[in-house]
């Protein structure tokens, strides 16, 4: 009988110094751990992920109807370090570090020999599955659970009999799938390659056997699930993009790394013969390798991606100018930034000035009360609240809740909806749940100690101002087009002066040129907004078209009043040189547009001519 | 339990408050320092004054009294009493010897005392609240589905089982074992389990669970008498029959006021027959000027009554208002008579709904809203009461100013369950009041839960409560196959004997209520 197979191995061949093989894997996980505190970013991972973690029995209970769902719950728990970036890191560092460790303890249990390079590959490849912001720590925890699983198989059944230990397996696959679902599928890889490894085919096969049927099983008889969709959970093989290809390439490696150290035994032994001058070259070059996949994997995510992020972040705390900053420096972007970059406009007074400066979606109206992903829903239900729509916010706020489950930013809205609705014991209910979670009770508790003094929040003054702008005059329809949900607020105020700029900007979308000069009658009404003369440059440069087009269409410039106002003079000459540049590419369509787009890009006759601004372009709707 | 019986057990239980609050009882906290204020705790959810089933779950309660702790006492005429500590306000009675002290008072009254300490250490004596005992049990079951108050978009949804007598809740169906499928409408025959019925709609398609005879298929309700699947059902006493309406659901939403509301563009109302797989209707449950909806057999199957309402577009979706009407059926014959209004939506000042027989044929509950037949999203909307004896209705004493609605009877007659979302006005929490033998409705006290706090945080609602005999004797497991096994669909057939041109003969006379169509 072999080394190998004769149960717990005897110490084999030195394959790394003991020194320096701890030496290396504390220096890959503080790199690991670097990584993710400063390129990654914890924040950016709460801002994608939103984890929702709540104390007490019901959401516990929730995570025990499902498999799998013991490890989300933990990895909800884990999710509430996230926002502060050093413990966010150091728990994302400690998940890797147990993959890492127990994969290094089947290792070196089944040749007894230190592999600490084959057991640190699974980090360089959660690293690079890290750089997806929505990838979620479940799915890495649950393998590191069943590797953790497989280490204990491995060790605690090495002196007994294959009957036996198909009966440790057969019954720790209950527990160890009912929490990690999917990824238990690493725990029976990893203990079939052990198996193998130790030269038992059969007991291999039918740990395959048994780890294949008894999930279903356990699906079937506890969850009520088909046996089908037993592995359907945490199983990262099905995610989009790049991820499915680097979780395949973790439940590849994981049995395959067991394989290579199996077969690495006698190889090392020849190895030790080459001289023992060769070995730590041989060993640092095996480092710089990995060293240089993992620098890859650590850099690998994308910068828009991130801003994308510390957009939707900074649009939480209604840091404007730093949404704006990063917003033109996107490359591609999602509906909900664009959203998100609107909000920015409107609360900064500029959107009338530069909304062709930023990303636009073609084709989409400014607003709707219809999508289908929860951080579109969110972005819109927030601005909806903000432009004082309360039923529409609510009705998204109630999808996106549906969706999504019951985030912070979504409870925290539907308290203010319910207490602007006049439902001040709803909006207690949706209080008391947020109150469960660790992060927000504090905010919860100081909020219902102000409803217990003020139950329907009417000292609010964010409320107070709401109030003052909602409609009071119920309209009622499937569908409300953007016109129809911004004219309801202005007839309600008159002086709603965020509803009349997303009412401009969606004529503007629209391309309504003779709504917009309508439009130019009511900049009276937002004094302070629009001072006279002033008329925002949107609107402006809608004017000059509007003269051109009516000169084109009727041979003369059609009378515009502008009540008052005066068109600045620096845009009628910026005008005058768009047209000349215009006309320089008549009949090339596209070369105009390239030509076009660096000096008026980010104006509404840019957009106009070619229905785009020329910031960015859309990206994968997330 | 008799009119008189009730008024007797009531006048005890006022006899016990009123020697309790005199200090004839030896209360722990009487019996030491302290005082004794005249006024009943601030306790929650409340339970004062109601009639309660004698096999009712512990009513758990919050003390809402502000103080360093407290203590309870619960007793009655017989019986030990029963003395809890609270956990942070919470008060959480033990189930077996509240179980034992119910039955001892059956007819008569418990009353729960409650002392508080200040944190000085006095004690605060209350009046004590009172609770009548009721000779009459509840049914034991009580199946609803819980979801959050959901708009177009479902995710998570479940239909959920409640043992009256305790606290444990056992899952008829989760839709996280059908794929995320939508679980809605249950329906039993006669408060038993043994045929149920409930709709899916989803990655399924449109089906029907149907579970009779012991076994449990998924029937295709679609045929060519009605484009539209089962929605809103009715067993036949005989569990031969299910009468279903088939409705043409449009969603729309407010700007002021509740945001959601329903628009049915079209219904009508059909029967299936489970025997022979078909569906069949008549002329005058099928007009295509008439929108009839809500089916709801009588006691003693001989009438099928249901909501309807003269067809109008949308825009005038405030005018639609639904008369109750009924028709008579016989069974064996499988002969319709002529279709009547019962009670016009001119005589009751809104539209009807959700109207539910009591067994024993003596009352038909319904909701009454200011228009459609949508109750749980109109705040306004009422349980009513109509005596089928003597014709007369009246709302009930045990509605709230939030919508009240999904009425249905125990098995005995005596016990009404219903949602309501009173309290927070978006949240439907199950409630049951007791309706004596003259079809007076008392207090209504909302389902007890362990923990005394748990709808303050609960983002579920609660809809369709249906009571039971017994529990639900299909198993998730079954239902789950059954819906899943696309290869065993039961496609239901039309009547050959009825035609469409038939159906179509019924809209010659323009729809009025009181008229016959």
């Amino acid at each position: 009988m072999s080394q190998v197979a004769a149960g717990r191995a005897s110490p084999g061949p030195r394959h790394t110094p003991r020194g320096l093989a701890a030496a290396s894997l504390a220096v890959l996980l503080v790199a690991y751990c670097l990584d993710v505190r400063f390129v990654v970013d914890p924040v950016l991972l709460y801002q994608a992920q939103q984890p929702a973690f709540f104390t007490g029995r019901a959401f516990l209970d929730q995570h025990l109807a499902y498999p799998g769902g013991p490890v989300e719950y933990a990895a909800a728990a884990v999710g509430q370090l996230y926002p502060e970036p050093w413990s966010g890191a150091l728990a994302l560092t400690a998940v890797a570090l147990l993959l890492c460790a127990a994969l290094h303890g089947i290792l070196r249990h089944l040749t007894g020999g230190r592999w600490p390079l084959l057991a640190a590959v699974p980090a360089i490849l959660l690293l690079a599955l890290q750089q997806d912001y929505y990838h979620g720590a479940a799915p890495d925890l649950a393998v590191a659970v069943s590797a953790v699983a497989a280490l204990a198989y491995v060790v605690g059944t090495a002196g007994l009999s294959p009957r036996l230990r198909l009966l440790v397996f057969a019954v720790g696959a209950v527990p160890v799938y009912c929490a990690v679902a999917g990824a238990w599928a690493a725990a029976v890889a990893l203990v079939v390659a052990s198996e193998l490894a130790r030269r038992r085919p059969a007991l291999a096969g039918a740990v395959l056997i048994a780890g294949i049927v008894i999930p279903g099983v356990v699906a079937e008889g506890l969850y009520v699930l088909p046996a089908s969709e037993s592995f359907d959970r945490l199983l990262p093989l099905a995610s989009r993009g790049g991820a499915g290809a680097l979780g395949l390439g973790l439940y590849v490696w994981l049995p395959l790394s067991v394989a290579v150290a199996a077969a690495g035994q006698a190889w090392a032994s020849r190895l030790r013969t080459l001289g023992a001058w060769l070995q730590p070259w041989a060993w640092v070059a095996r480092l710089v390798v990995l060293g240089t996949l993992g620098a890859a994997a650590g850099l690998s995510g994308s910068a828009d991606m991130r801003r994308t992020l510390r957009i939707g972040a900074l649009a939480e705390r209604g840091a404007w100018s730093g949404v704006l900053a990063e917003g033109r420096q996107l490359r591609s972007f999602a509906p909900a930034t664009v959203l998100q970059i609107h909000r920015a406009l409107a609360h900064s007074g500029q959107f009338l000035d530069n909304l062709f400066s930023y990303p636009l979606l073609s084709g989409e109206p400014i607003l709707s009360i219809e999508a289908e992903h929860a951080d579109r829903l969110d972005a819109l239900s927030q601005v909806l609240l903000e432009l004082g729509q309360v039923s529409q916010a609510e009705h998204l706020a109630h999808e996106e809740l549906e969706i999504r489950g019951p985030g912070a930013a979504v409870l925290r809205r539907l308290v203010e909806v319910n207490l602007l609705k006049g439902r001040p014991q709803a909006a207690r209910v949706f209080l008391e749940y947020l109150a469960r979670s660790p992060r927000h009770s504090e905010w919860a508790a100081r909020y219902a100690a102000q409803l217990n003094a003020d139950p329907l929040g009417l000292s609010d003054p964010g409320l107070q101002q709401l109030r003052q702008v909602m409609p009071v005059v119920d309209h009622a329809g499937a569908v409300f087009p953007p016109e129809l949900l911004l004219a309801e607020l202005l007839a309600r105020n008159p002086h709603n002066a965020m509803a009349f700029d997303y009412l401009v900007a969606h004529y503007l979308l629209s391309g309504q040129l003779d709504q917009v000069m309508g439009a130019l009658a009511r900049l009276s009404d937002f004094p302070e907004e629009y001072p006279s003369p002033r008329i925002p440059r949107h609107c402006q440069e809608a004017v000059l078209l509007f003269m051109t087009a009516g000169r084109l269409q009727l041979g003369k410039v059609p009378d515009v009043p502008l009540y008052g106002r005066q068109l600045d003079p620096a845009v009628v000459q910026r005008f005058a040189e768009f047209s000349a540049a215009l006309a320089r590419h008549r009949g090339d369509r596209d070369e105009a547009r390239r030509a076009l787009a660096p000096l008026f890009g980010n104006t509404f006759w840019y957009y106009y001519a070619f229905r785009t601004a020329a910031a960015g372009a859309p990206g994968a709707s997330t | 339990m008799s009119r008189p019986a009730l008024v007797a057990a009531t006048l005890g239980a006022l006899v016990l408050a009123a020697l309790a609050s005199a200090g004839c009882f030896s209360g722990d906290a009487a019996a030491g320092s302290g005082r004794s204020v005249a006024a009943l705790p601030r306790l929650h959810p409340a339970y004062a004054g109601a009639v309660i089933p004698p096999n009712i779950a512990p009513l758990d309660f919050h003390v809402d009294e502000p103080g360093a702790g407290c203590r309870v006492t619960v007793s009655g005429a017989s019986g030990s009493p029963i003395r809890v500590s609270c956990d942070g306000g919470s008060v959480r009675i033990p189930v077996a010897p509240w179980r034992r002290l119910l039955q001892a008072n059956v007819g008569g009254a418990v009353r729960i005392g409650v002392d508080v300490r200040a944190a000085d250490g006095t004690w605060t004596s209350f009046e004590p609240v009172v609770d009548t005992v009721a000779a009459e049990p509840v049914d034991r079951y009580l199946t609803y589905r819980l979801l959050r108050p959901l708009y177009s978009k479902y995710v998570s949804m479940g239909i959920y089982q409640r043992d009256l007598e305790g606290f444990h809740q056992a899952t008829v169906l989760d839709n996280r074992s059908v794929d995320g499928a939508c679980l809605n409408c249950h329906t039993f025959a006669g408060n038993r389990t043994r045929s149920m019925i409930l709709h899916t709609r989803g990655p399924y398609g449109l089906t029907m669970l149907l579970h009779a005879n012991g076994r449990t298929v998924s029937v295709r309700t679609q045929t060519r008498l009605n484009a539209a699947p089962a929605a809103y059902s009715s067993w036949h006493p005989s569990g031969e029959l299910v009468a279903f309406s088939a409705n043409k659901i449009n969603m729309f939403y407010h700007s002021v006021g509740e945001t959601r509301d329903v628009f049915d563009s079209a219904s009508d109302v059909l029967v299936y027959d489970v025997g022979t797989n078909t569906v069949s209707t008549n002329p005058q449950l099928s007009r295509p000027d008439v929108l009839e909806t809500w089916p709801c057999w009588s006691a003693n199957g001989r009438y099928l009554y249901f909501a309807r309402a003269r067809q109008r577009p949308v825009e005038e979706f405030r005018q639609v208002r639904y008369d109750l009407a009924r028709i008579a059926y016989d069974v064996p014959t499988r002969t319709w008579g002529t279709a009547e209004t019962v009670l016009s939506a001119e005589q009751v000042g809104g539209s009807i709904s959700q109207p539910r027989v009591s067994p024993d044929g003596r009352f038909l509950a319904f909701s009454l809203a200011a228009y459609g037949n949508f109750p749980i999203y109109h705040p306004e909307s009422d349980v009513c009461m109509l005596d089928l004896g003597s014709g007369q209705w009246r709302r009930l004493s045990l509605n709230s100013d939030q919508a009240d609605s999904w009425p249905s009877f125990s098995s005995n007659s005596r016990w009404l369950c219903f949602s309501s979302k009173r309290g927070n006005g978006l949240f439907a929490r199950p409630h049951m009041s007791y309706v004596d033998e003259q079809g007076e409705v008392h207090a209504a006290f909302v389902l007890p839960q362990e923990d005394p706090l748990f709808y303050d945080s609960c983002l579920q609602t609660f809809n369709r409560p249906e009571l039971t005999v017994e529990p639900v004797e299909v198993s998730p497991r079954e239902l789950a196959a059954a819906l899943r096994d696309s290869t065993h669909v039961q496609r239901a057939q039309a009547d050959p004997s009825v035609s469409l041109e038939d159906l179509s003969a019924g809209a010659a006379e323009p729809y009025s209520a009181g008229a016959r169509p």
